[in-house]
């Protein structure tokens, strides 16, 4: 039987802030443990949560880059729940009231209807040992954690594992160009929930949803969810009936198995948090951030096909790095010639700084590259000349025009010094002349070039080299 | 009055073993606190107006650090610690 297959997503994410959610403690990742706490962090009776402004604007940041409306009250509840990540056996989040409701992503050609946005502390980490304990560590509860819900009922809905990533990959450049969160996936920064259900192709009744919390990267979603789907297609194939369940999802295993059934599913218990103050967002406060907003990757994608010229393959190569595209733009503002610099960047730079999870630092200043970049433009110094000078400059305090000179690399021959060389070369090798002529392929003409590079040892274009031969050969 | 199912609910979600007198007791605990509770309800008010105060947002507080705690002062009441932890016994959920 055919399927439609319809995927919901809640996506967790860190924000960037200097300060916990609802108290002073820093957040920051990589303390010793149990050294960013205080007693609102480990739940010691009498202490007060006290909301931090900025998570607050984060949230609302985040909800303007993704088109929402924000709420002018927002209310923050208790999620009860006992386990010892929280040390108070509740989790402060937003069930009536959150700060964002309606807005969408595009992915594609559809454009995802997303539920909200709302703000919530995170929990702290446990480290579960061989020896039946636990420990507990409790920087990482309270830090600021904005929660994503996409509509559920609303179409188009996410329909595949390859939608869901692209959802993913987009909603994480956006966080990141919004300057919300830095959404490193490894330090579980960005963490995602999914339910998969699936009903018969074009019925308006959907299916019953399977949950699998907490999964760790893309790559585990895109597995985690094909492997859903499968089984729940196996399942309705055979006549049976899917139960509405969490599953967890085992990476190493490549499978899920049954977390939780509904007869003993959570019981929030959610009410107001009498610690806490009903929030009120003024319109001024929302114009000041709307204000502030950084540009987001779509409206400099446009910019740079439109204005720059770049194909669109360039401009998302350059976007999928905020630091790349910032020192592109940084480049390009100095040195206006866009082409150029998207060349070396895509090319020689990215070479250099990808990685197997990311992208490493650019260790070039602009000025060093950009005199390297305008240099072969001018022709002052020949590509493998400069991408050697590159080579030598990378993580270093050396300067390009200094190694450039060092290495004898500047281009300063003159014109006529350069014709009387090419002319020596074309007269010693009468057998490759003639070779052309007869077979009057271009590039029997390389191994000239190559001889009269040799000859002045690089500091000549190969293009101008190749021209001059042509012209002697008439 | 709560009957014997929600009163085995809450026992459940509290992870509380009880014995058969705790229960009784409990149970009568807890049927005097929600008939105290329920006197709210006898309230006479104006449900087209909002009662819970607010904060506005440009006074909540700045995202400034404070110091925190010293880790031996965090775990210090801890029953049983370990590198800086607090030790607790393995619960998968």
């Amino acid at each position: 039987m055919q399927y439609d297959v319809v995927i919901g997503l809640e996506v967790h994410a860190e924000l960037k802030t200097n300060t916990k959610c609802f108290c002073a403690c820093k957040n920051q990742a990589g303390s010793e443990p149990n050294t960013n706490c205080c007693p609102v962090c480990v739940g010691l009776p009498g202490a007060l949560p006290i909301l931090n402004k900025f998570a607050v604007e984060q949230t609302i940041r985040a909800g303007l880059a993704l088109g929402f409306d924000i709420n002018r009250t927002a209310i923050f509840e208790r999620k009860n729940y006992f386990y010892p990540d929280l040390a108070k056996a509740y989790q402060i989040s937003q069930l009536v009231k959150p700060i964002c409701v309606h807005g969408s992503l595009r992915v594609g050609d559809k454009v995802i209807p997303i539920h909200r946005i709302h703000l919530e502390e995170d929990a702290g980490k446990l480290v579960h040992g061989a020896d039946g304990n636990t420990l507990i560590d409790y920087n990482r509860g309270g830090v600021p954690l904005i929660e994503l819900v996409t509509e559920a009922l609303q179409e188009p809905h996410i329909e595949s594992a390859e939608e869901a990533i692209a959802f993913l990959e987009k909603l994480r450049q956006i966080y990141i160009y919004a300057g919300v969160s830095d959404c490193l996936i490894e330090k579980g920064q960005m963490r995602a929930d999914v339910n998969v259900s699936l009903k018969p192709k074009g019925s308006s009744t959907y299916g019953t949803k399977v949950e699998m919390k907490n999964i760790m990267g893309f790559k585990s979603v895109y597995r985690a969810i094909k492997y859903e789907i499968e089984r729940q297609r196996d399942i309705l194939d055979d006549g049976g009936v899917i139960e509405q369940e969490t599953r967890k999802w085992d990476d190493d295993k490549g499978e899920n198995f049954t977390l939780r059934t509904k007869e003993n599913s959570q019981d929030y218990r959610y009410f107001p948090d009498p610690d806490l103050l009903a929030v009120e967002i003024s319109d001024a406060e929302v114009e000041r951030i709307k204000k502030s907003m950084p540009i987001l990757p779509d409206e400099l994608k446009a910019r740079y096909m439109n204005e720059f010229g770049l194909s669109e393959y360039d401009a998302d190569v350059l976007l999928q790095f905020k630091h790349v595209s910032d020192f592109f733009n940084e480049c390009v503002a100095e040195y206006n010639q866009p082409k150029n610099v998207c060349n070396w960047l895509t090319t020689e730079i990215m070479a250099r700084i990808k990685t197997e999870t990311g992208a490493g630092p650019i260790l070039i200043s602009k000025q060093n590259l950009l005199w390297l970049i305008k240099n072969v433009d001018d022709k002052k110094i020949n590509r493998l000349n400069a991408k050697e000078v590159l080579s030598k400059v990378w993580g270093t305090n050396l300067n390009s025009e200094a190694v450039a000179k060092q290495n004898n690399w500047i281009i300063d021959i003159d014109n006529g010094a350069l014709d009387g060389i090419v002319k020596k070369v074309v007269d010693s090798n009468p057998n490759v002349v003639a070779q052309f002529k007869a077979e009057a392929d271009p590039k029997i003409l390389n191994y000239l070039v190559g001889q009269v590079m040799k000859e002045v040892r690089g500091k000549a274009s190969a293009a101008d080299v190749m021209a001059k031969i042509k012209e002697l050969l008439g | 009055m709560l009957s014997d199912s929600e009163f085995e609910h809450l026992r459940n979600l509290s992870k509380l073993e009880l014995s058969e007198g705790e229960i009784n007791k409990f149970k009568a605990d807890f049927n005097d606190v929600i008939a105290f509770a329920s006197q709210v309800s006898k309230a006479q008010v104006d449900l087209t107006k909002s009662y819970f105060s607010s904060i506005k947002m440009e006074d909540l507080r700045e995202d400034m650090p404070k110091p925190s705690l010293k880790q031996e002062e965090v775990i210090k009441n801890a029953p049983n610690k370990k590198n800086g932890c607090f030790v607790v016994p393995r619960i998968m959920e």
